[in-house]
């Protein structure tokens, strides 16, 4: 078994909480403490009461004035750099060319451009862990994502000892039954685990994906 | 680390340096051994290190492809256990540029790298022989992709190798079993002094800002992608290259 | 082995015919690392015999792969 413990991971995502969800139960279930954020307070209080342990704390997306307060509020709460990182770019576009721009700068705000902010604080930042393991998660239909960044943040950042990598995810489609989905789901959470856990400190700036 | 409890595994090319290493490692984790290799005595030594017991050494030499059915029959005949799991690191990699790379020599290296891992898989993955959800994993190289001056032999047949898993993937998933492979950049083995590797090889080193993968690394993925916790991922070719370019 | 069958041999290695058994290496822009390969291929399958990677970096002159080809 993977373990977790003492291990405090952040998972950083939009409004609804799927995937997110069921990787944060397995992850605490491991021992990890997480550290949710999210635009959607409702959903995202709920889901910290699903998980085990009960250190784990909510932050608002919103309620930031920018990233770097809300990265100061994750680090300073308990005192406690974070050890494990996994962005969920979330926000979809089923059309490049039909969005409007206010859209596409949002899109590439929350999908690119908040990642890539919370990393530089990170990475500065005085408390950090020895290791930090960063992890991408997309899917098809975010088709404005960091994922071939994953290599060149690696290769600015392995002085810092923080490892990124990219997962994309398969797309659920409705003619799956419902054993399948659990299977799909299972077969993520174990990859987004291994990948995060000291096991897998050798895969660097790759971009896997799961069928 | 993960949990291999009794499963019965079959690694090819069990006294090479990778082999060896992914052995041991799988020893540990609880699984059930049979070693496959051409050099007995070898294999016989690395039996005696490895963790638990009931684990078999099977000597096979992979060229004599038309024995490899009744080779596999023999191994569940050796505890009358069907198998669970297979690990292909048999290969050779020799550096010949296109100059020489004859018919017979690109025969030879088809043969010991691709053609025998058809022929195993084809044989294990008869029901009759494996357990459902078993698994295969294979090393394979970035030279699949992105081989070097003289690798030509060698990166025609890992990516006939990778290719294949991609196809074989989606033919076995009806029987649950599922195939990965591992795509490795230059591998430092513990036991080699990285001063007689060949140059290319060298830089390739030491471009990897991560330091070079070692058997033990290469071992952990190996076992994750036999376990339950990597669920049914399947037919995908897992990029490990550490440098960073 | 005579001393026109090695000839034979070299030219098909470098894919060139004109030199002679003064022609510098350095001056072969067909003698590089593959066919350094090329020539442990060949002291191989012509002589059973595995060529020394430092005797290859000595090799000055035709002359000098010639008299090694034994």
């Amino acid at each position: 078994m993977i373990a977790f413990q003492n291990k405090k991971i952040l998972i950083v995502t939009t409004n609804n909480l799927d995937i997110e969800k069921d990787i944060a139960i397995a992850l605490s279930n491991l021992g990890a403490t997480i550290v949710f954020v999210s635009s959607n307070e409702e959903i995202g209080i709920k889901a910290l009461s699903s998980l085990k342990g009960n250190n784990h704390k909510y932050f608002n997306l919103n309620n930031s004035q920018n990233i770097d307060e809300l990265a100061d509020n994750i680090i300073s709460y308990d005192k406690k750099g974070i050890d494990a990182y996994i962005h969920c770019a979330k926000k979809e576009t089923p059309s490049l060319l039909c969005t409007e721009n206010n859209e596409l700068q949002s899109i590439f705000n929350v999908n690119i451009v908040s990642y890539l902010n919370f990393i530089k604080y990170f990475s500065k930042s005085k408390k950090k862990s020895s290791n930090i393991s960063i992890l991408y998660l997309f899917s098809d239909s975010n088709k404005i994502n960091a994922a071939e960044m994953s290599k060149t943040l690696s290769l600015e950042l392995f002085e810092e000892n923080i490892k990124i990598n990219s997962l994309q995810l398969g797309e659920a489609t409705t003619s799956d039954l419902k054993e399948d989905s659990n299977k799909i789901t299972q077969n993520v959470i174990g990859m987004v685990s291994y990948l995060i856990s000291e096991n897998a400190s050798f895969i660097v700036g790759e971009v896997y994906k799961l069928k | 680390m993960f949990n291999l409890k009794d499963k019965k595994i079959l690694v090819m090319g069990a006294s090479g340096y990778i082999g060896k290493q992914i052995a041991i490692t799988l020893s540990k984790m609880g699984a059930k051994l049979v070693l496959s290799g051409k050099n007995e005595e070898a294999l016989n030594e690395i039996l005696l290190g490895l963790e638990g017991t009931g684990h078999f050494i099977a000597p096979f030499n992979v060229e004599d492809i038309d024995k490899t059915a009744n080779f596999i029959k023999s191994i569940v005949s050796l505890d009358k256990n069907k198998l669970f799991g297979l690990v292909y690191c048999t290969g050779i990699f020799p550096i010949r540029p296109l100059k020489n790379t004859k018919t017979d020599f690109l025969n030879n290296v088809m043969l010991i790298n691709f053609y025998s891992f058809i022929e195993i898989v084809r044989c294990f993955s008869d029901k009759r022989i494996c357990k459902e959800n078993a698994s295969i994993v294979s090393l394979s190289s970035i030279a699949a992709t992105n081989g070097d001056k003289g690798q030509l032999s060698y990166s025609a047949s890992k990516a006939a190798m990778d290719s294949s898993i991609i196809v074989m993937a989606k033919e076995l998933s009806q029987k649950n079993i599922k195939i990965n492979s591992i795509k490795l950049a230059a591998l430092l083995p513990d036991e080699i002094n990285f001063d007689i590797l060949p140059l290319a090889i060298q830089e390739s080193i030491n471009q990897m800002k991560t330091g070079p993968i070692t058997n033990k690394s290469v071992s952990n993925h190996v076992a994750y992608l036999l376990s339950d916790y990597s669920g049914n991922v399947t037919g995908n070719c897992f990029n490990v290259q550490g440098y960073l370019k | 082995m005579d001393l026109q069958r090695k000839i034979e041999l070299l030219e098909e290695l470098l894919e060139i015919d004109e030199f002679t058994s003064d022609t510098l290496l350095d001056d072969l822009e067909e003698w590089d690392s593959l066919a350094a390969i090329s020539y442990v291929v060949m002291m191989d399958e012509e002589f059973n015999v595995v060529a020394n990677p430092n005797d290859i970096k000595n090799f000055k002159t035709i002359q000098d792969i010639l008299d090694s080809m034994k």
